[in-house]
């Protein structure tokens, strides 16, 4: 255990936004005293506030994608919660709310999967999955993870349905 | 006036710049970070650029107009 003390003393240290306030670590042979004073250079976990970071970071990113989208795909934005993107020479995807797999191409229900290296809000990753896909498709195609319609979950499932509603929808109106 | 705006976890991280002798500084800090940005693969796209015209990837700083997103490198997810 004295071996492992100073791994624990550097754990201690570490910002860990995901431990407990006043999280308590047993070693057996530094006493309680000792204990007490490593403990308080635990940054205090304010989870209040690491959430109020995240829904301002989310806002934020939110506004700027709503000013860089365009009328059509901001209306179907705020509709659907959703938007279609055209790639040239690729056709057209609809980039969905989550953070995997959100990338739907309707003709051959595939869904990509493409994020950034670092953590961006939600909208940040849509904003910049449609720059990259109407602007430099390659690039996107080049790294995106596929998964074919075979292996697609309940939701897209579910979003695959309305598609075919609609296109039955749209082709009984044409035969009429 | 113009914009660059760097996605992170935040939301973004602006720098605003001009031409002016003023800003020299400014401008200077602003290309050195989307030169070392673009270096490590992220993408920059010319964005809201009025008329009408459409998003556009841009590589070169002095080309940077009003509006540009930075990128940070895309990986398969």
């Amino acid at each position: 255990m004295q071996a492992l003390e100073p791994l624990v003393r550097w754990w201690r240290g570490v910002w860990r936004p995901w431990s407990l306030r006043g999280e308590r670590w047993p070693i057996a042979e530094g006493g309680a005293g000792e204990e007490a004073a490593a403990n308080a250079g635990l940054p205090p976990t304010d989870w209040a506030g690491v959430e109020a970071l995240s829904r301002a970071s989310e806002a934020r990113a939110r506004n700027l994608l709503c000013r860089t989208l365009s009328a059509s795909q901001l209306q179907e934005l705020q509709t659907h919660g959703c938007f279609a993107v055209e790639a040239p020479g690729r056709g057209r995807f609809y980039i969905l709310p989550q953070t995997s797999f959100n990338v739907f191409h309707p003709q051959t229900g595939n869904l990509y999967c493409c994020n950034t290296e670092i953590f961006v809000p939600l909208s940040d990753l849509m904003l910049a999955q449609k720059l990259v896909l109407e602007n430099d498709p390659d690039r996107f195609f080049a790294v995106a993870n596929c998964r074919p319609k075979l292996f697609a979950g309940p939701c897209e499932q579910q979003l695959r349905r309305a598609f075919d509603r609609e296109e039955e929808r749209l082709g009984r109106h044409r035969c009429v | 006036m113009k914009t660059l705006r760097i996605l992170d976890s935040s939301g973004d991280r602006v720098f605003s710049f001009d031409e002016s002798a003023a800003g020299l500084r400014a401008r200077g800090e602003a290309e050195a970070l989307f030169t070392r940005m673009l270096s490590h693969g992220a993408t920059a796209f010319k964005v809201n650029r009025g008329d009408g015209k459409p998003d556009e990837k841009v590589t070169d700083f002095s080309a940077l107009e009003n509006e540009t997103i930075v990128v940070p490198r895309v990986v398969g997810g």
